[in-house]
């Protein structure tokens, strides 16, 4: 028997097999269970409303109907607004929120710096107490001005604290005597961070920024605090779907009072519809990503 | 005193770009957090738009009282905690399954489809996954049902069943972040220094002494700093789930009802701020005191590891 | 380590305190042009008003100033909305030198941005508003402009001429007036919506009483495996069958509801005093209970009805039901679709009120307020009076423009016309200004709508407690915790879910009294008491 082998073109021993058998078994039994209702999300989109509440979701559409889509494509220029509005403020918020979360995780996780405990609870105790969504409301309409502009989209969502003490816990995984060999050169504490950390911190910033980007992705909270119906072109894309949708219900309940028979608004389909449309940076973003979340690109590779 | 003084000033100024690298991320954060956080009197106030925030007359502490005169103070907080925990223990262990085996299979194209696919469950919203239960467990028309009676077997009403929705509620976390959870872990591993797996292949050692002695302990970090986050969040129940998995049935309130769905409900049409500020801040209070005994817990035996 | 952190902490503190006075500075500062005092609820007489009245010339009041007034209305903008809007601005810049914006919020956000608008420091002017929208919560947070009978008669002559003292009264909270309520009677009456197709088939010849309902029902469930009779279960529709059943039970027991609706209470119909319970502490609550009970153990709706999300017209409409029950303004569209979906259903509608009246609705299902810090409020006050009383304007703002989505028929009935789909009738959240004197009701529809619509009217009255205003000021507290036992116990009885009735309804007795329900019934009889008294 030729021997397995690895990868990296090592041999595989037995053990080594075993466990790969097993997990391919595990994970594409976990991977059939996520794609599943995935699949049925994606089959409802195509049906129509009257089959989808009379069978529940199918995996075979009983009744093919593209009626979902067209009400989600009518304007096509306010829909492609929307995905500008919805990556512009992902990317610039992604890079902004990336950036100042990495500066502060990498000082918290310098056990050089004497306040890096009471600094972290300064962050922390945010997460824990809030002043609830009335306070915040007001401070940020009343005395920051947001209504109406698109910070508002971005500055909310900039820091989480989860995140960041994520992301120090991944620095501090980063050997110190790097950083000290970097000062004997002649390094400041910029150039450590931007020339030896960050490089080494590759995998936690793809994880730490898919999270940014995500929350910037599927965030519609806060353009309905702050945006008018008069801003339609600052409407990301959860938002503007979201509208679309309970636009359609109250026009057909507008026309029914007008004594019209209403021309039936598919919601059920146009929810899944939604959800087909609006998981495009996984598909898009997530492969590219990928190239991080292998093992031993990082440590190893400034090492040797 | 003085000296104490000394010492922060001379801090600040040897260290000042350090500090400075903190400015960006200290400034959102009193902006965003800190300054509206004044707003926590709400819960001792009885708001009127006219006085405004601080204005407002005090009415102490009335706004706590419809909470514990229910009589389900206790119910919510407890099926808040416990369902926490149980996420909690499922998803870390499910996760880090994940991130282990995704990090050892040698497939290339099978790690990256399998990846991107355990993702996709955090793009269902929790409206539709409720469709997805009602859809599975309705009495009359369920896939459930169907399946049972195909086979001549007797239907089940899971809707009335109690016992059944902490199981249910379990599975459902669990689909829905296992793509989302381990990615973490994932970064965490794929960061561990591959000469220690080297050293340790040279020594002998098979599969499952390297994952036991190499990959868990050098994750550790990463497992202690999200317990400590989690445990700060365990008087929050992730609202969105629980209402539209359970669909808010009644029936099944005394296992499935968690503070935050208890509060929606109490003040759906009352509209008091300060009744919900109060209910927020008792969730804050308790899981304050909680991460603070945690914390201390952790710093005694890993000063590194804790979260402040 | 601990005194550093002590430190930290008090700095932190110092800073949170720092922001916390700068904050306060500009908390509460605009003052409201009018001092809307707390409501008390002391002064239920009409004392004379004590406020410094405003500079109002007596030769009217001073219009040279253009202003713009903004409106906000809930729901989303009809495709033609700017275009009414500037017709009816037309004559407002030419009455009272105002126009108007309108700004909208959507139905799936009002609950949250309602209130915050009220917070946020934006100007506006003037706000939709109804029992069910706020109006009790926001007028006693001080968030709308008092409205006094001398405003009135300053500012708004047609409304001080047209307002039912009756509608008046009722949008008093703690003796003071914040809003204008629609003036407009509308009487909410129920139907049933059966297949004619299926009645025929199984020899049903009516379905307009519960002894009706119950056997066109049973026939489906004997013999119609895969439908449900009547889908109910949802939020909208969780009520209906209880409230059906209730209705007959009460009337025939001589009581009435009174009080807000989570608290469960009714009393004697008896002008003299009011002697105020719970649902359950009346023998005909068990005996509802168990009919429902039983309706429900013999499947005339789903075992999982209390997680329904599709209400049972909806259901209807799909074919998975054979029977629905609404109230006749829902039953026109319903009825209209599916006449067009499914001729073959042959679909019949009947009275399901049998011998207990329909309730006139109150005034306050619809109205509009005045932000109580718009800079504008007599001028806001004026153009109400417009959207309100004057024909041109309420047409406009109710249907649309004339010729283009509607065309009149008679003086009292309108057609619809195609382009009526862009600004359609009676769907523009105009429903605060709705006017008795100026409404057109629109032709078409079901058969014998009209004749049901003329029997109604003639029994329809109001209720003893009408225009009775609960204060609950103290009682805030018992009120949010009887709305969850509203809403989880209660649901579950109305909709028969209980083994042993007799039992649950102690049950919910304990629970109620537990979360304060008798102090909350003693206020309620002594506030019902005095108003019987005044009346």
């Amino acid at each position: 028997m030729r021997k397995l082998k690895d990868a990296n073109g090592r041999p595989m021993g037995r053990d080594r097999i075993i466990f790969n058998v097993i997990s391919y078994v595990l994970l594409t039994l976990l991977s059939l269970i996520c794609l599943l209702p995935f699949l049925l999300v994606v089959s409802g989109s195509f049906s129509d409303q009257q089959s989808i509440q009379l069978y529940g979701y199918q995996l075979i559409p009983r009744s093919f109907s593209l009626d979902a889509y067209r009400m989600l494509f009518r304007i096509p220029g306010e829909l492609l607004q929307a995905y500008g509005v919805t990556i512009f403020v992902t990317l610039t918020g992604t890079l902004l929120g990336l950036l100042f979360t990495s500066m502060a995780a990498f000082v918290l996780a310098n056990k050089d710096f004497r306040y890096r405990y009471q600094v972290s609870f300064f962050f922390y105790f945010t997460s824990i107490f809030g002043g609830g969504l009335v306070p915040w409301y007001i401070f940020n309409t009343k005395y920051l001005h947001f209504h109406n502009s698109v910070i508002s989209l971005i500055v909310p969502t900039l820091i989480n604290v989860t995140y960041l003490l994520i992301l120090k816990s991944y620095m501090m995984n980063i050997p110190q005597e790097l950083y000290e060999s970097a000062r004997l050169d002649g390094a400041g504490d910029w150039t450590i961070y931007w020339q030896v950390a960050m490089p080494l911190c590759k995998a936690g910033l793809a994880t730490v920024g898919l999270f940014i980007a995500l929350n910037y992705w599927n965030d519609w909270y806060n353009a309905m605090l702050f945006l008018d119906e008069g801003r339609r072109d600052l409407y990301p894309l959860q938002y503007f779907l979201n509208n679309i949708l309970t636009k359609a219900q109250a026009l057909n309940a507008a026309a029914a009072r007008s004594g019209i028979p209403a021309s039936d608004v598919p919601s059920e389909p146009m929810k899944l519809a939604m959800t087909v449309v609006a998981t495009g940076p996984i598909v898009l973003l997530y492969p590219f990503l990928q190239k991080y979340f292998v093992k031993g690109v990082t440590i190893g590779a400034v090492k040797g | 005193m003085k000296k104490k003084e000394n010492l922060f000033l001379k801090d600040l100024r040897r260290n000042r770009v350090k500090w400075l690298m903190l400015v960006p991320a200290a400034l959102v954060v009193i902006l965003m957090c800190y300054i509206p956080m004044t707003g926590i009197v709400l819960a001792f106030k009885s708001y009127n738009y006219h006085d405004g925030i601080f204005g407002s007359p005090w009415v102490w502490l009335e706004n706590f009282r419809y909470f514990f005169q229910s009589g389900k103070a206790w119910t919510t907080t407890r099926n808040t905690i416990l369902y926490n925990l149980a996420f909690l223990c499922v998803n870390t262990v499910l996760q880090i399954s994940c991130a282990i085996m995704l990090s050892e299979v040698i497939g290339k194209k099978f790690k990256r489809i399998t990846q991107s696919v355990m993702f996709l469950p955090y793009f269902i919203s929790w409206v539709v996954v409720g469709a997805f239960v009602y859809n599975l467990f309705n009495y009359e028309f369920g896939a459930v049902n169907t399946f049972l009676k195909g086979l001549g077997l007797d239907p089940v009403d899971i809707y009335s069943n109690k016992g059944a929705w902490p199981f249910i509620l379990v599975a459902f976390s669990a689909f829905k972040n296992v793509g989302y959870g381990t990615v973490m872990y994932l970064a965490s591993i794929v960061n561990i220094d591959d000469h220690l797996f080297e050293a340790a292949e040279l020594d002998g050692a098979n599969m499952w002494q390297k994952i036991r002695h190499i990959t868990i302990p050098c994750i550790r970090p990463t497992i202690v700093i999200l317990f400590l986050l989690a445990i700060g969040t365990i008087m929050k129940g992730d609202f969105q789930m629980f209402w539209q998995v359970t669909g808010n049935n009644p029936m099944v309130l005394e296992t499935t009802d968690v503070i935050d769905t208890y509060v929606t409900r109490s003040l759906l049409t009352l509209q008091e701020f300060g009744m919900t500020s109060a209910a927020g801040l008792y969730q804050s209070g308790i899981s304050f005191v909680l991460v603070l005994i945690a914390n201390r817990l952790v710093k005694k035996v890993e000063p590194d590891y804790a979260l402040f | 380590m601990k005194r550093k952190t002590n430190r930290i902490l008090s700095l932190l503190l110092a800073l949170i305190m720092c922001v916390g006075v700068l904050t306060a500075c500009g908390g509460g500062d605009t003052p409201a042009q009018k001092d809307p005092a707390p409501p008390a609820n002391t002064d239920t007489d009409k004392a004379p008003d004590t406020q410094p009245s405003e500079p109002s010339e007596p030769a009217g009041p001073d219009i040279s100033k253009a202003v713009t007034l903004t409106m906000y209305l809930i729901g989303d903008r009809p495709v033609d909305n700017d275009e009414v809007f500037e017709k009816i601005n037309e004559r407002l810049k030419a009455e009272i030198n105002a126009t108007i914006d309108v700004k909208f919020m959507s139905w799936s956000e009002y609950e949250s941005k309602y209130p915050l608008i009220f917070a946020s420091g934006e100007e506006w002017d003037i706000i939709y508003t109804a029992d069910w929208c706020f109006y009790n919560a926001q007028a006693t947070k001080q968030g709308f402009w008092e409205i006094t009978r001398e405003d009135l008669e300053t500012y708004a002559p047609m409304t001080a001429e047209t307002m039912y003292p009756e509608a008046w009264e009722q949008a008093k909270v703690g003796g003071k007036v914040y809003m204008l309520p629609m003036n407009y009677k509308e009487i909410t009456s129920y139907v049933y919506m059966a297949r004619g197709d299926l009645m025929d088939k199984y020899n049903i010849t009516s379905v307009s009483s519960l002894d009706e309902a119950e056997a066109y029902m049973d026939a489906i469930v004997q013999n119609e495996p895969g439908m449900i009779p009547l889908d109910v279960g949802s939020d909208y529709d969780k009520q209906f069958v209880f409230d059906r059943m209730w209705k007959q039970a009460s009337r025939q027991a001589g009581l009435t509801e009174v009080g807000p609706w989570q608290v469960m209470a009714c009393t004697k119909e008896d002008e003299s005093a009011a002697n105020v319970t719970g649902h359950y502490d009346q023998d005909i609550f068990e005996e509802v209970v168990t009919r429902l009970k039983d309706w429900k153990d013999r499947g005339f709706w789903s075992k999982n009805a209390v997680v329904n999300t599709q209400n049972n017209t909806e259901s209807f409409q799909a074919g998975r039901s054979a029977l629905a029950l609404m109230n006749a303004n829902t039953a026109k569209s319903v009825y209209a679709a599916v006449t067009a979906d499914h001729p073959e259903w042959d679909v019949r509608v009947f009275d399901a009120q049998e011998d207990a009246p329909p309730v006139l609705n109150s005034y306050l299902a619809n109205g509009m307020s005045i932000f109580s810090k718009s800079q504008h409020p007599e001028r806001a006050l004026m153009a109400l009076d417009y959207l309100r009383n004057d024909k041109e304007v309420n047409s406009l703002f109710c249907y649309g423009i004339e010729g283009k989505h509607w065309e009149a028929s008679g003086d009292n009935a309108l057609v619809s016309l195609p382009d009526s789909a862009n600004y359609a009738y009676d769907s523009n959240c105009n429903w605060g200004v709705r006017s008795d004197d100026n409404w057109r009701v629109i032709e078409g529809g079901i058969p014998n709508l009209p004749e049901l619509t003329a029997k109604w009217q003639e029994s329809a009255r109001s209720s003893l407690f009408q225009t009775f205003v609960f204060d609950d000021a103290e009682v805030k507290n018992e009120i949010a915790a009887m709305g969850e036992i509203f809403n989880t116990d209660y649901k579950l009885l109305t909709l028969g879910f209980t083994d042993d009735p007799a039992g649950d309804i102690a049950r919910l007795r304990d629970k109620m009294e537990a979360a304060g329900a008798n102090k909350v019934y003693a206020a309620l009889q002594d506030q019902a008491n005095a108003f019987l008294a005044a009346n």
